[in-house]
């Protein structure tokens, strides 16, 4: 079979973090990535603040003088929108997009997940089905499960998108907080677009069912639980895997 | 999925949950000497009418993702604060499991009532620290007696 040749749209709220992903997935074969970035939370200024302050001190001069290359080398395209992302809905659907990448801090609608062919990858810090919703890493983390990263297709529910594309684990033994351990897995996102994409393109992608009933929606986590995760963290408190 | 939890991580889940009794038992005595409760009548507390109330899971749901967050932003009215508490109510009798989002909405609640004070403003909230105490002690039993089966 050929490969497929795949209309990538980054969907971010930040050119630095639409940046993050493009460099990540940039050398991979047959694939036109395009940067969509929304403004969905701030006014106009701060919007634009927020962009020049991440392209010029987060981004660093080296990051962002290939950025602009790239640009004007049409080897990436990008899109500012000093707007919400579903008052650009027009503009992205005349992309015709086949894949999208989030990175947005939006619970996208219907209307905005049928803009792409196969839809919108999301990587998922918990392994699902078993783990929906918030808090997933800590919950893994008491239960005994694996940490680490699923990537599939979201839905307009929460993690019920029907399609997964793989998980994989990172375990997060060395970090001795929380938010280290979380971080470290919200970072696995670029290597987890970049397998999703790379798989996607190649047409050697086997979906593995999203099954609801497999799995439970968890929710934030309160203080006292976080003490006991931070303490199997810290290894203060052993938990063999279950 | 079945959901449980190693003996080591029980341990550590008693030790905590006994801390938060002690806690909970200092803090009640304190309000006793402030006021005088006086619980009303639409507490949720005391509800026993079902009908139409949702399953379980969708209790949690709602305590979680309605009105955790406006508790946290402080923008619950006292119609939704019934409310959630009625929820919370209703999903005490799930608590003693291995599943421990149940409990675990008790103590996030807590927790958001602790921060902003709200048991000091008003005395809606002290069948709520009575549910919470039983809560924690029946679950402490819980795992004195899970200890003792898988050792058997």
């Amino acid at each position: 079979m050929n490969p497929e040749r795949l209309i990538v749209v980054v969907l971010a709220d930040h050119l630095y973090s639409a940046n993050r992903i493009w460099q990540g997935i940039r050398d991979i074969p047959n694939v036109d990535v395009v940067l969509f970035v929304c403004n969905n939370r701030w006014n106009a200024v701060k919007f634009l603040a927020a962009n020049a302050y991440g392209c010029l001190i987060k981004m660093g001069v080296t990051s962002t003088i290939r950025l602009l290359s790239d640009l004007f080398t049409r080897r990436v395209r990008a899109r500012l929108h000093f707007s919400k992302l579903s008052d650009n809905l027009d503009q992205l659907r005349s992309l015709s997009p086949d894949v999208g990448l989030h990175a947005m801090s939006v619970i996208y609608r219907q209307n905005a997940i049928d803009c792409f062919r196969l839809g919108i990858l999301n990587p998922h810090i918990g392994k699902l089905p078993e783990f929906r919703g918030r808090s997933v890493m800590e919950w893994s983390l008491l239960y005994g499960a694996p940490t680490g990263v699923t990537a599939f297709f979201i839905d307009a529910g929460i993690d019920t998108g029907k399609d997964i594309l793989f998980f994989r684990e990172f375990p997060v033994d060395n970090f001795a907080t929380i938010d280290d351990a979380k971080n470290y897995l919200f970072a696995q996102n670029v290597w987890c677009f970049r397998e999703a994409l790379s798989r996607l393109a190649d047409l050697s992608i086997t979906y593995q069912r999203n099954d609801t009933d497999k799995g439970r929606r968890f929710y934030v986590m309160s203080d006292l639980l976080k003490e006991v995760v931070t303490e199997i963290l810290t290894g203060d408190v052993q938990n063999p895997r279950g | 999925m079945t959901l449980d939890f190693s003996e080591h991580v029980a341990g550590a889940i008693r030790r905590r949950l006994c801390a938060r009794r002690a806690e909970l038992d200092s803090f009640r005595k304190s309000l006793e000497m402030q006021t005088t409760p006086t619980p009303p009548p639409s507490q949720g507390v005391h509800v026993t009418d079902d009908g139409g109330a949702p399953d379980p899971e969708e209790a949690l749901r709602l305590c979680m993702v309605k009105y955790v967050p406006r508790l946290a932003q402080g923008t619950l009215s006292p119609e939704q604060l019934d409310e959630y508490l009625h929820l919370l109510s209703r999903i005490g009798e799930h608590c003693v499991s291995s599943d421990l989002r149940y409990l675990d909405a008790y103590h996030v609640a807590y927790e958001l009532f602790l921060k902003r004070g709200d048991f000091q403003s008003t005395n809606l909230l002290r069948p709520f620290l009575e549910r919470y105490r039983a809560a924690l002690s029946a679950y402490v039993r819980f795992l004195d007696e899970r200890a003792v089966n898988r050792e058997s």
